[in-house]
Parts: structure tokens; sequence; C-alpha cells
């Protein structure tokens, strides 16, 4: 099985931008501009990542990470936070609900790719899903 | 008492965010031109405006980002590749706008101004400059990146006395 990435953004620039950053490797990639659209994602397609923005209409990316972490099914998968928004408040705030790393925009893409993969690959171990 | 944010306290604020985010996104680099430069007169054509509102307890305002379109559609071209459409460059502009008002507002949260940023509004005209009232305070920084002219104002006034 190939680990499914989940990308979060309202922009289309960022979520084409993490297409183009994951496409050359083998994973399935699904995207969602906001909240409410990503936990339908998610609740379908059980990913082994989800990189999250936080400043979203319809559902912000923290009230989403919070019905994540309620849902039985869903409440392990690990996030990073890709997000313009650097405020301590908002960092404590996902801290507490769980996310494994942070990234504030503009942001480095070698390094989001390195994060991504070392938590896929924890992920995957922790499933006992060696490869 | 904390003192109100003067514009002479905004610029180098708005010169650290528009320069990391062309570094570190773009890697490009703007070089800032001066008020009375001529260039700035031929600044003509269509421009697409990325607004972000900043709301907190002592500062309200916006930041407003804006680049000729050809830009906007040279940065597109980087950024999305083969996968670039036509009216990609829109949201480009918005996205690079909401990273630069990011930067923003995380220096003046870090000198005690808190806010809360609004989704980016794109809009598509001539040049345009943000309104500032009477008691409100605009820093205007213009760059030029490759031959074009990129302009990034930061409007702020202060709703309540300072405490």
């Amino acid at each position: 099985m190939i680990p499914k990435i989940l990308t979060v953004d309202d922009s289309k620039t960022i979520r084409i931008i993490l297409a183009r950053l994951f496409r050359p490797f083998a994973c399935e990639l699904h995207e969602a501009g906001n909240g409410e659209e990503a936990l339908a994602v998610a609740g379908r397609e059980k990913p082994n990542l989800i990189i999250l923005d936080y400043n979203m209409p319809v559902m912000d990316g923290v009230t989403m990470l919070r019905l994540l972490r309620e849902d039985e099914d869903l409440k392990k998968t690990p996030v990073i936070m890709l997000t313009a928004d650097s405020s301590s408040e908002i960092i404590s705030t996902v801290a507490r609900l769980g996310v494994r790393d942070y990234i504030t925009k503009p942001f480095n893409q070698d390094q989001l790719l390195a994060k991504a993969s070392r938590l896929i690959i924890l992920e995957r171990r922790r499933e006992g899903k060696t490869e | 008492m904390k003192p109100k944010l003067s514009s002479g306290d905004l610029t180098p604020i708005a010169t650290r965010a528009i320069t990391e985010v062309l570094a570190v996104q773009l890697k490009r680099v703007a070089e800032p031109v001066a008020p009375g430069d001529e260039r700035l007169k031929e600044a003509t054509g269509h421009h697409l405006h990325a607004t972000v509102t900043l709301t907190g307890e002592r500062i309200v305002g916006a930041v407003l980002f804006q680049v000729p379109v050809e830009f906007a559609t040279k940065v597109a071209e980087q950024l999305l590749g083969s996968d670039a459409e036509t009216d990609d460059s829109k949201d480009v502009t918005g996205e690079l706008g909401n990273m630069i008002s990011g930067l923003v507002k995380g220096e003046l949260s870090s000198a005690g101004y808190h806010g809360t940023l609004g989704t980016p509004t794109v809009t598509l005209g001539s040049r345009i400059s943000l309104h500032a009232p009477a008691d409100s305070e605009l820093c205007t920084t213009e760059w030029s990146c490759e031959g074009h002219l990129l302009s990034l104002q930061i409007q702020l006034s202060h709703p309540h006395p300072a405490a």
C-alpha cells in the first residue's frame, strides 16, 4: 500500500506546489480546500499524513484538528501545520492537539519533504507496515 | 503605556516581510525603490492587488501587496509549472500577500500588538493605495524585482488607547 497524503489549504497555489513536490514519489495525493472538506476526505481515504493550513474559510485548521482528534478512526493521523500564521497562541494550541510539526510560510520545500517523509516512515512503523 | 506604532516602525517590518517571501518562496531578490524615483511614474498598466485585513484589540488595519499582472504570470509559471492555468496568477498573488501578512503579523505580535488575519482578497486594476484615516499610520514601500515594480503597504490604526 502506498502512503496517502492529504493537503488542506484554501489556496490552490499551495495545493499545486505540494502536489508537484510529492508527485515524483510513490504516494497517493488528496486535496481539500477547507477543514470541512478535509474531514470528509480523511474519513473516506484514511490518510497517513495531513498537511494542514490554519486560516481557511468555512472551517479553519484548528477546528478541523479538534474534530479529527475526536474521531476514533482518524485521531492518530500525523499532522503537519503549514501556515503563514506563526503566533505563539496558535502554535501552543495545535501542539496540545498533537500536531507533529509546524512549518511557517514562506517555506523551504526540501525541508517540508524531509519532515513529511520522516513522519510517514514513523507512522508506518507504528502500524507495523515496514517496507 | 505601550507607544503607538509609527510608519517608521512599520518600514523595517515591511522590508523584512517582502524580502523573505521573495527569497524563500520565489528565490528572487528585490531592490528598494525610493519614493521620488522616476520609475514609479511609469508604473501603469494592470496590477493585481492582494489585501489582507488585520484585526486586534490594539491595532486594526490592512496589508496591501500589489504587482503588475506580467510579474504575477511569471511567478505563477515558476511555482505551478505546467499545472498553471490562466487565472492562477490571482491565486498566486493572494498567497504571496498571505505569506507577507503572516510575517507582518508575527512581528507585530512579538511587539505586543496581537491581531487576527483575514483571508486575502485579490482584485485587478491600476495601482491603488490603502485609505489612511487621519489618526492612522500608512507605510508604503516600493520594490524593483527583475524590472517589475512591486508595492507593499501597511495601514494601521489604534482603535483604543494603548494600555
